[in-house]
């Protein structure tokens, strides 16, 4: 830890000081028709991440370190992070030992960018969490929030053949927050461009204003406060999310191929993840693979391809995040996923998620009912 | 293109039909069978031992089908005689699950491919599940009204894409499948977390490797087990007389590896694999 800032997270005694803690991370809320200005430093914000290794104590990896310390309260940590100069501090809830919230209210762009580091490291078994398009819809229809915006991010470059060629690549990026925001919404997926509708963020409001809060949830696990002060509604909203999350990791998991105990008996079990590319088909089957299985973000996958047909592969991959094998059989329309048990279910939604962002957003996956 | 053995193919394809998989009919799913045990031992009342391949079961019908998949076209007489001793009560001491043990009934099935049906049929009587390319066409008495009703009408296959990934490979597959596989292996092995002090060409290692792409690997017996494992070992020995193969795997060992070492190991695992599809042309030939 060579950062030479002066550590101010405090070690709070008891959950009050705690939530005291967190609103004051909260700046003053803004007025109606005011916008918040891009890159502002003092907002409370919270990530989601998964391990299935557990947090450890200290971190090292590829230009961080950390360092984890208790506060009074069993289940709240404090980690202290050192990148590039920038000294910065989270609390670490790790009252679930798999999916873990990181509380803090130091700059996006730093905060951010160590989340990015530390997620892609390979020392460490860290991934974000991946909530696709129906699960972003359906937090924002949750008890007690209020849909009020969603941003759109879709890029169609990633499974180009020539990335750069001249020709037209659908793009697509859209911000709509506020009232005229289902209007919207309504209009866009019901229009001709409603392909290209993968949301990345939905805008959630919790609670009456002025006690409520108004949160970004984005599509990695990530929730910017951006008006109101009420941390007990934010924090409401990041367990809702991160019950329903790894409920859908648990059943994934569940559902992997492989030997289980009923009664006494050794049973074998499992079933596939089917996705289906209804709306748009894989042009070229071939680069689909190289691109999907290249080892980098944001798939993570390596994968050995054989042609067993026309147009069809198999693949035997393996998730660089955790070290598991999974089993896909590729056609144009469509792909059969298996997972071996012991492999992390996050896998299978992560690359849900991003096949929405990056190849189609109307691609369904029947367990997810997307 | 690379094919696993007749066998692995029939074992994936009838296990598809205990599924709901996308583009594979799941008419044996639909009837609620599941694909309970693989490959396991089943002792008979007089102590003779059976192994069919599936024994799917549905606790709807209280029925189970012992599948006997047959990629060639010659019947072993005592194997086929021992079937016929078969009780529903063994499947059940072996591990079938069902809440009515005393209801329920059972079939042994032959799961065979078009192309050697004729051969098998005229040695075996007993029902037949038969894959073609066009068609799955079944024949006999499946002892259950329900079964041998649906199975009755052949089911179309058209468009279908087999499944490959229910079950991965066995000692019968070739040397190009096999090391298909065990590359993807020693890749998880090599990744997997947390990090630990590894060593490739051990033989733990290659048991290691077993466990990661197999995923009955609990299930499997012991003979089998070590002739898997030694066929492992086998494909790892090979590999690592690569010497980009033996200098990347040192690389991701030590944990120095990046996006672009992972894209070079998986160049270099794909060029094995073509060696080994040529290595077992060449043996085919002479």
């Amino acid at each position: 830890m060579t950062a030479s800032k002066e550590w101010l997270l405090p070690k709070v005694q008891n959950r009050k000081e705690f939530i005291d803690c967190l609103e004051n991370m909260i700046s003053q809320p803004l007025h109606d028709g005011e916008e918040s200005s891009r890159g502002r430093p003092r907002e409370l914000k919270t990530y989601i991440i998964e391990s299935d290794g557990g947090f450890p104590q200290c971190l090292t990896c590829d230009g961080i370190s950390g360092e984890v310390s208790d506060t009074g309260l069993d289940n709240m940590k404090i980690l202290r992070m050192s990148h590039a100069g920038n000294a910065l501090e989270f609390f670490l809830d790790v009252s679930d030992k798999r999916f873990f919230a990181l509380h803090t209210n130091e700059k996006s762009e730093d905060t951010n960018k160590v989340i990015e580091m530390l997620t892609e490291d390979h020392n460490h078994s860290f991934d974000n969490t991946w909530f696709h398009s129906a699960m972003l819809k359906r937090f924002s229809k949750k008890r007690g929030n209020l849909f009020k915006g969603f941003g759109v991010s879709y890029t169609g470059n990633t499974f180009a053949p020539k990335p750069n060629s001249d020709s037209d690549i659908e793009d697509l990026s859209l911000n709509i927050n506020g009232s005229l925001a289902s209007d919207v919404q309504k209009l866009v997926e019901e229009s001709s461009v409603g392909r290209a509708i993968a949301y990345n963020t939905v805008r959630i409001l919790r609670g009456e204003p002025p006690n409520s809060i108004q949160d970004d949830v984005h599509n990695n696990g990530y929730f910017a406060v951006k008006r109101g002060k009420s941390v007990q509604d934010h924090l409401r909203l990041v367990d809702l999310c991160k019950e329903e999350y790894s409920n859908a990791v648990y059943n994934v998991e569940n559902s992997s191929v492989g030997v289980k105990e009923v009664g006494g008996k050794t049973l074998v079990d499992g079933d596939s993840f089917d996705f289906e590319f209804k709306n748009k088909t894989i042009e070229d089957v071939e680069l689909f693979i190289s691109k999907m299985f290249n080892s980098a973000k944001p798939f993570r996958l390596w994968g050995l391809k054989s042609k067993i047909d026309t147009d069809y592969y198999k693949v035997t991959a393996v998730d660089l995040h955790a070290g598991g094998t999974i089993h896909f059989d590729i056609a144009k329309d469509m792909m059969r996923v298996v997972l071996y048990k012991g492999t992390c279910g996050n896998t299978i939604l992560r690359l849900f998620t991003n096949l929405q962002i990056h190849f189609d957003s109307k691609i369904t996956c029947r367990q997810f009912n997307g | 293109m690379m094919h696993a053995s007749p066998h692995t193919r029939l074992m994936n394809k009838f296990i598809g039909l205990c599924k709901n998989t996308i583009e594979w009919p799941n008419t044996l799913r639909h009837l609620g069978y599941e694909a309970q045990l693989i490959e396991q031992e089943v002792s008979l009342e007089s102590a003779a031992k059976v192994n069919p391949d599936v024994i799917a079961v549905s606790k709807k019908l209280l029925h189970a089908i012992a599948a006997e998949c047959k990629s060639g076209s010659h019947v072993d007489g005592g194997q086929y005689s021992r079937y016929k001793q078969l009780k529903a009560k063994d499947l059940y001491y072996a591990g079938a699950d069902v809440h009515a043990p005393d209801q329920l009934t059972h079939v042994v099935c032959y799961v065979d491919d078009e192309s050697n049906h004729a051969s098998l049929v005229r040695h075996v009587d007993m029902p037949f599940i038969t894959f073609g390319t066009d068609y799955i066409r079944s024949t006999g008495d499946f002892n259950n009204q329900k079964t041998t009703q649906k199975l009755r009408e052949p089911i179309p296959l058209t468009n279908a894409n087999e499944p490959t990934v229910f079950y991965p490979f066995s000692p019968n597959d070739g040397d190009e499948f096999v090391m298909h596989h065990v590359l993807a292996g020693v890749s998880a092995y090599l990744t997997k977390k947390p990090r630990r002090p590894i060593k490739v060409t051990d033989i733990s290692t290659a048991n290691e490797v077993l466990q990661l792409i197999h995923p009955y690997y609990k299930k499997i017996s012991t003979k089998h087990k070590k002739d898997l494992t030694l066929r492992i070992k086998k494909s790892i020995d090979v590999a690592m007389a690569n010497k980009k193969f033996r200098e990347q795997v040192a690389k991701i060992e030590s944990g120095e590896w990046g996006t672009s070492t992972m894209q070079s190991f998986n160049d270099t695992c794909e060029s094995i694999v073509d060696d080994a599809r040529r290595q077992e042309r060449i043996t085919d030939f002479s």
